[in-house]
């Protein structure tokens, strides 16, 4: 908590110092800070493509840029960029054509026979969720976001986040259960 | 899997944290966006500045004309706290407070 307080106190002073004096060093380390994550999230939000995931972060810093005089320290600054992130998301995915695939009609995936396995399939299994499930796993469990800060990214409200993560979270385990299941009938040593 | 006795939750947090690759190395990317950057867009202070100049001087013309005001500084000037001049003196007070409170807000904000 401290630790994260203290991030906080940083961003807003290297903030406070570009606004101040059109500082580009200052802004250059806010960068340094946060590109990994901000990456890491279009990566996934993209499902691993690299290249549309360099270029929609590059929209993001650039848009950051001309905007940081919007930051009013209300969020954390790397959830003010997340959500930055997320509306660049979705207006690229509003250009782009729509590739239909329906979540419920997909089978769920055959139980994995080594760990490698596991790893693959529990990826598919992922992919298999809706947009908004995986959309909120990402941010509340693989980028550390509460709830309410998910919700602050995702623009939703902070019950649908809750819902999205528990619906998620029990179709993952349902998968799971049914390969653990499958994996003992096969190994009962 | 060794989660048989562990919540079912906490296994699927951690098949996700594990699967998820963590922050992306910069490899050159900060670099490249620094090539990038344009100028910052300048926020103009000429129109906040032209608006203020022209409502005191409408604010002047109006209250010229009225004796109140006249008196009331003829009074303060001659140390003479008259009606009008502690008329004035309180508007004058509440407009620095409201310039104040204005001022905390912002700072507060940014």
């Amino acid at each position: 908590m401290a630790d994260s307080a203290a991030e906080a106190r940083v961003d807003q002073a290297l903030v406070t110092r570009v606004l101040l004096g059109e500082d580009r060093r200052a802004f250059e380390q806010l960068m340094r800070r946060h590109q990994g994550l901000v990456r890491a999230q279009l990566r996934r939000l993209l499902h691993g493509d690299e290249a549309a995931a360099d270029d929609l972060a590059q929209e993001v810093f650039l848009l950051t840029w001309r905007k940081l005089d919007q930051f009013r320290g209300d969020a954390a600054f790397r959830t003010w960029l997340y959500r930055i992130a997320w509306s660049c998301f979705l207006q690229a995915q509003r250009r782009k054509p729509e590739l239909t695939e329906d979540a419920d009609e997909v089978e769920p995936p055959a139980a994995p026979a080594h760990p490698v396995d596991l790893q693959l399939d529990f990826e598919r299994a992922l992919r298999r969720l809706s947009d908004a499930e995986q959309a909120v796993l990402l941010h509340c469990v693989q980028l550390g976001l509460s709830h309410e800060e998910a919700a602050f990214v995702l623009a939703m409200p902070l019950g649908t986040v809750k819902t999205h993560a528990t619906r998620g979270k029990a179709k993952l385990k349902s998968w799971l259960a049914a390969w653990q299941a499958e994996t003992v009938q096969e190994n009962p040593t | 899997m060794t989660h048989s006795h562990e919540d079912p939750n906490d296994a699927i947090d951690a098949l996700l944290r594990q699967q998820f690759e963590g922050a992306v190395p910069d490899d050159g990317f900060c670099d490249r966006m620094m090539e990038r950057l344009p100028a910052r867009p300048r926020r103009r202070a000429w129109p906040l500045w032209c608006g203020v100049a022209a409502g005191a001087a409408a604010c002047v013309l109006t209250l010229w004309s009225t004796p109140l005001v006249q008196l009331g500084w003829r009074d303060w000037a001659g140390g003479q706290w008259s009606a009008p001049a502690i008329v004035l003196l309180l508007a004058l007070a509440g407009l620095s407070l409201l310039a104040m409170c204005w001022s905390l807000a912002e700072a507060d904000g940014s």
